[in-house]
């Protein structure tokens, strides 16, 4: 699988964007000698060039320096949104295929989730808990474990199905067993594969609601919260916004690429689709 | 037939179950008391004290809910805090920019993406499919709020040849009320437009593995007869189901948009709710998409089914 993988060029693509942007993040303090929250007024609005690679802003904060702190923000609430969102929807797509109960009324709940658009559902998350990292988390884990859940459900059932578990049913392992030792382990592609385009859509989940003042709070620097300041000051200083956008479509350009990949190599039938 | 739609709108029933108990929860998943939350830090609790029994926050929890889905069914949504008017009214009257935009946006989105699939699938694996699938990426990748504040730059400011935000309402000027939104529906559409030409292409290139489509080759058709007649037709029916989920993420994306716009639709009245946490407003507001999701994906499935007969009878 992984020398399919390798062979991918699409998936190798988006792995190198992933691991540059990931290197980036970890070794910020590294890349820029600036603070991206240090203020210095007398600094204010420089164009890009110089010892400002993409300019300051009105506070006179270094724009790379908020850019390349950006990416630690963007990858930690995407990164945990995706690992609890598996966490928590993995089982439940699990039970809710082998448990007819468990699906008749956790997957119900599910539907209901679902039937909001994620974004939505966010926004009116976090309108309660208020902007904090961590209930960004919240409120993205919350909008993706019902997606999470319903593919793993399918792909469970098709699993369950085999003959092999009706082999280990036949020979009286335990429930737990089955779930754990020979379903789980063969649905886990589509999963995966899954994890990776919810990974894209919880970085520009990230970045909208900090862009629109209900994700990360003003003084943290996230891209969302850098291009909502930009935008005031748009017209006269055009590179408050053009290199956090490019940021974020770098990074779920990268996502993207390695999911697509990912998918062709886990099960080349479904190639071109 | 009659049996698959009773059926369907059956079904809606527990799924807007909890759609209901989820908005419901949301005010009481506010820390604190979500009233002092409401009326913030400078409020008496005098003023506190009235908004908790105006609410009903002082009764038991599964009476206010009760209470509250008994008001919703009948369209009584409660009375904005901020605003001091109903909350069917607030929405009502900003119902007109977001209906047309998320209209508008739908018609760029498979208007766009719809072509975009088939000329790649038709192409595969030559430059017009590598070009439609790199456009598609990047309607996938770029954040829609940053294509439209790009775009407003690019048409509102460096090249104003169309309004960067406002709006005209329909009745006082319908073209220049189209004009306020080919910008907002463009940045938010072409997004789904990636979406939809993923989805259109390989649910062509599915039919095209099929022997109906060598045969209809073999009879001695014409390329562009097989693709549009047979092909398309056939490939219409999974891109449909996308189209459906498209309108709600559209209506759900409305919010970023009309922002971004300054656009007095529902979605900006959303926010402007959210930040001054006027709950009845928030609840409504979530609600009605909610419904408009349940209908569209009604209307969706019941196209399926008068397409597909298999579906009718699974």
């Amino acid at each position: 699988m992984i020398k399919r993988l390798l062979r991918n060029k699409v998936a190798v693509t988006g792995a190198v964007i992933i691991v540059l942007m990931t290197l980036i993040a970890l070794a910020a303090p590294l890349l820029t000698r600036y603070s991206p929250t240090a203020l210095a007024v007398k600094d204010r609005m420089l164009p890009p060039g110089g010892a400002h690679l993409m300019g300051t802003d009105e506070f006179g904060r270094d724009v790379y320096a908020r850019v390349i702190y950006g990416s630690r923000l963007s990858l930690i609430v995407g990164g945990a949104t995706v690992v609890l969102s598996c966490l928590i929807g993995v089982p439940v797509g699990v039970a809710a295929a082998y448990y007819r109960r468990v699906d008749a009324t956790v997957m119900r709940l599910m539907d209901g989730l679902m039937a909001l658009p994620g974004i939505l559902l966010a926004i009116a998350i976090m309108a309660a808990l208020g902007p904090q990292v961590g209930n960004v988390i919240f409120a993205l884990t919350v909008v993706n474990v019902p997606r999470v859940a319903r593919v793993t459900r399918s792909a469970a059932i098709v699993i369950r199905q085999n003959l092999y578990v009706e082999a280990a049913e036949a020979l009286g392992a335990k429930d737990v067993s089955i779930l754990w030792k020979h379903i789980l382990p063969n649905c886990l592609s589509p999963v995966i594969v899954q994890a990776t385009f919810l990974f894209a859509t919880a970085v520009l989940s990230e970045a909208s609601l900090s862009f629109l003042g209900v994700g990360a709070p003003p003084d943290v620097p996230s891209w969302g919260v850098v291009l909502a300041e930009g935008k005031q000051f748009m017209r006269e200083a055009p590179w408050l916004t053009l290199f956090p956008g490019i940021a974020i479509a770098i990074v779920v350009m990268g996502l993207n690429l390695f999911g697509d990949g990912l998918r062709d190599a886990l099960d080349p039938r479904l190639k071109d689709l | 037939m009659l049996q698959y739609l009773s059926r369907r709108v059956l079904s809606l029933i527990p799924t807007l179950f909890v759609v209901a108990v989820v908005v419901f929860t949301l005010v009481h998943m506010t820390p604190g008391d979500p009233a002092a939350a409401m009326l913030g830090p400078e409020a008496t609790q005098e003023q506190i004290q009235k908004v908790r029994n105006d609410l009903g926050l002082n009764e038991p929890i599964p009476t206010q809910f009760v209470k509250w889905v008994g008001r919703a069914v009948t369209g009584n949504l409660g009375t904005s805090i901020f605003l001091s008017q109903p909350v069917t009214a607030a929405i009502g009257q900003r119902v007109e920019p977001t209906g047309l935009l998320t209209l508008l946006a739908t018609v760029i989105a498979v208007g766009l993406g719809v072509p975009a699939g088939v000329i790649a699938a038709s192409r595969h694996n030559q430059l017009g499919d590598r070009v439609m699938m790199i456009l598609a990426l990047l309607g996938l990748s770029v954040p829609s709020f940053w294509l439209g504040l790009n775009l407003i730059l690019l048409f509102g400011v460096r090249m104003p040849i169309l309004p960067a935000a406002g709006y005209t309402s329909l009745a006082e000027d319908p073209l220049d009320a189209l004009r306020h939104l080919i910008l907002p529906a463009f940045s938010l559409g072409f997004a789904q437009a990636g979406l939809i030409a993923r989805m259109a292409r390989s649910a062509m290139l599915d039919v095209m593995r099929q022997d109906y489509m060598r045969t209809a080759r073999a009879k001695g058709l014409a390329q562009r007869l097989v693709i549009y007649r047979h092909g398309l037709r056939n490939a219409l029916i999974p891109t449909l189901t996308v189209i459906g989920l498209t309108i709600s993420t559209l209506a759900g994306g409305a919010v970023v948009t009309e922002t971004v716009f300054n656009l007095p639709g529902a979605g900006r009245l959303l926010l402007q709710s959210v930040l001054r946490r006027d709950y009845p407003v928030i609840q409504g507001a979530v609600l009605c998409v909610a419904l408009l999701y349940a209908v569209v994906n009604l209307v969706v499935d019941l196209a399926y089914a008068w397409i597909d007969p298999r579906v009718r009878y699974a």
